[in-house]
């Protein structure tokens, strides 16, 4: 009996965690600015920002919700910049010297993966 | 049609089961009688003791339990004294040598009535010997087993009971934490997406987050506790009634995981 | 404008509509100079841009509504802060301290020729932004900050004060905003002072000549100036004209050279006619008798 019970409550606490996604990508794509996406590399000019887009993508079911928070932190600030544009799933990415910055991605405040910024030295600018 | 299709999941379990446990039970049924009880009876006993569980063509399990008093005269050559009855004695017209006694409470018509000796027996002495009342002997043979009543079956009180609780703490966790917590959730995320600062629109779906995680843990341990609690409410029910109809089984629950014997 | 608030509580009420739909009536810079807004990249809300300095070319000329500037010279200084249009106020930062510096609260210099991004930013959320760029300016012009005369050579009488300005061209783009920070020095302090306060002030001490040295962002201008003492009277046929700008902006002219003492005039250019405002009344000619009007 008691055998049992275990097992059922077993099945049930596997049937809760089954019930919250399971980090498997990050879906990056810009929206605003002259920066170039790929993959989870970014890459901009010095002195430029722009708006990219991330969401995280579970391996199945249950996908990630409106409400699972993604947030982004620099490394190296002194590098990159990124923080957390109007809309919740829409951050800030500026080059502020010329490097490579890693910025560390977590999702509800759990560290799942990173995007590189690449920042590069501004071109001459045409008149 | 997510929840529809959550909800039918367990409640068609909680069906199987109950199905399930309904076969069993009427597998139960056509199942021998023990064979103690046919074995320790003695051959000078009432036929109702002796006799056999009946067959289930001829006698099937609900039958079985109704011991109504039959309109079936008593036979003629029935001495005043005690004697066996006839071994020829239909199954129907078992009682016949308590006839004219109420057998309510009696739910197992193989045992021998407690009252049995004082009612049929004593009549001989008391004839033409003005001597006191003397119960006879003890002619039965082991003695019989205790008495079951109908009102305290255990074994469906002790399904009905956590049956009944864990459905209705399922039902409460269901309705209740499950769909409040919905409407929290939902609260919050339209309030998040008016949100003036990313601050607040922040907060806002923390809380939706942190209501969605106690909707889904309430919502499946409701429906958890009910699919458990559900077949245990019906088993116990049944077993209740079955018990309280004269019927002794032996419920094998295995199905369930429960395994039941009384 | 002036007529319209001339015409008592309606047309006041009409007035407050018109500042109202231009939204061009109360926005003034730290220096009394007009502000000039841009909505920002994101579109949650305006850049404003102050001038520091009236010699800021943003907000020179006539334009009541000036546009926003294109770019930035390199070394110009400025104001910009940013309006949302809701939730709470945000600041607006530099992304690159590289190419913006920070020199005080919402104010900032042009360190560096490129583009660089301004972040209009609160708690922990970046609301806009806005690219600017930074060019070096072709060259820097003086010119009288009332008369916009070039400084070749400047006649000044004894006494005079002069005010000019240094404005960055740029072909590149136009306008072209930031004030310039500058260093001038003078080679004959005892016939004309030169201060470097924002803007150029020249006071002529003495008869004589001296030569003005101006450097901005690596550039170095000289011009010359010549002092004369004033003529005790005027030629005849001759009148002095008063360029100063008066509150609504009109140039008048007046005649009011009263008294037999000469007013301390400023005179601006070769051989230049212009005298530049005299509202001196004293008749000390040794002192600081001319008055300068400044925008």
């Amino acid at each position: 009996m008691r055998k049992h019970a275990q097992r059922s409550l077993a099945l049930l606490a596997l049937t809760l965690l089954a019930c919250t996604p399971t980090y498997s990508s990050l879906d990056v794509y810009p929206l605003d600015g002259d920066g170039e996406v790929v993959g989870n590399t970014i890459e901009l000019e010095e002195g430029h920002a722009m708006v990219v887009h991330v969401r995280p993508v579970s391996t199945g079911y249950p996908s990630y919700e409106d409400f699972d928070i993604v947030s982004l932190e620099s490394r190296s600030p002194t590098i990159a910049f990124a923080e957390g544009a109007r809309e919740i799933d829409e951050f800030v990415i500026g080059g502020v010297s010329v490097g490579t910055a890693r910025i560390t991605v977590s999702v509800n405040g759990r560290d799942e993966d990173e995007l590189v910024v690449e920042v590069v030295a501004q071109q001459e600018s045409a008149p | 049609m997510i929840i529809t299709t959550v909800i039918h999941g367990p409640l068609s379990t909680a069906l199987a089961l109950t199905m399930t446990l309904a076969q069993v039970d009427v597998q139960g049924a056509t199942e021998p009688a023990p064979a103690t009880e046919s074995a320790t009876a003695p051959a000078a006993e009432p036929a109702p003791v002796a006799e056999p569980a009946p067959a289930p063509t001829a006698a099937p399990a609900p039958a079985t339990t109704q011991p109504q008093p039959q309109p079936q005269p008593q036979p003629q050559s029935q001495p005043q004294g005690y004697q066996p009855a006839p071994q020829g004695y239909p199954q129907q017209g078992y009682p016949q040598p308590q006839q004219g006694y109420p057998q309510q409470g009696y739910p197992q018509p193989g045992y021998p009535q407690q009252g049995y000796p004082q009612q049929g027996y004593p009549q001989q002495p008391q004839q033409g010997y003005p001597q006191p009342y003397q119960p006879p002997p003890p002619v039965y043979g082991p003695a019989p087993p205790p008495r079951v009543d109908a009102s305290k079956n255990n074994v469906g009180n002790a399904l009905l009971a956590p049956g009944a609780t864990l459905l209705a703490v399922g039902l409460v966790s269901v309705v209740f934490v499950g769909g409040i917590s919905a409407i929290v959730r939902d609260s919050r995320l339209s309030s998040a997406e008016s949100a003036d600062s990313r601050a607040d629109t922040e907060d806002h779906l923390n809380g939706a987050r942190a209501a969605d995680r106690a909707m889904r843990i309430g919502f499946w341990s409701g429906i958890g506790m009910i699919t458990v609690g559900l077949p245990l409410t019906i088993a116990g029910s049944v077993l209740k009634n079955q018990a309280r109809s004269g019927v002794a089984r032996r419920i094998d629950l295995r199905a369930t995981g429960v395994e039941v014997k009384f | 404008m002036g007529s319209l608030n001339a015409q008592g509580p309606p047309g006041r009420r009409r007035s407050l509509l018109w500042c109202g739909l231009l939204a061009a009536c109360t926005t003034t810079g730290p220096s009394g100079t007009p502000t000039v807004e841009t909505p920002g990249e994101l579109g949650h809300g305006e850049f404003v841009y102050a001038c520091v300095e009236s010699s800021d070319p943003v907000c020179r000329g006539d334009d009541t509504r000036p546009p926003f500037p294109d770019c930035v010279a390199l070394g110009g200084e400025f104001e910009l802060e940013y309006e949302v249009f809701e939730g709470p106020d945000a600041q607006v930062s530099s992304l690159s301290e590289e190419y913006f510096q920070v020199v005080a609260s919402s104010r900032f210099r042009a360190a560096r020729v490129g583009t660089a991004a301004m972040l209009a930013r609160r708690a922990d959320e970046t609301v806009d932004y806005l690219h600017m760029r930074i060019v070096e300016p072709d060259t820097i012009e003086i010119r009288n900050a009332l008369t916009g005369s070039p400084a070749d050579t400047v006649l000044m009488r004894t006494g005079a004060k002069a005010i000019f300005e240094l404005i960055p061209i740029s072909g590149d783009c136009d306008p072209i905003g930031g004030s310039l920070n500058f260093t001038a020095s003078s080679s004959d302090p005892s016939v004309v002072t030169a201060s470097s306060e924002g803007t150029l002030a020249l006071t002529a001490r003495a008869p004589g000549e001296a030569t003005i040295s101006v450097e901005a962002i690596g550039m170095l201008h000289t011009f010359d100036v010549v002092v004369s003492d004033p003529p005790t009277r005027w030629p005849p046929g001759e009148t002095e004209t008063d360029t100063g700008t008066g509150s609504d902006g009109d140039t008048d002219s007046d005649s009011d050279a009263s008294g037999s003492d000469s007013d301390a005039t400023g005179t601006t250019g070769m051989d230049s006619d212009t005298t530049v405002d005299t509202d001196a009344t004293d008749t000390d000619t040794d002192t600081d008798t001319g008055t300068t009007g400044t925008t």
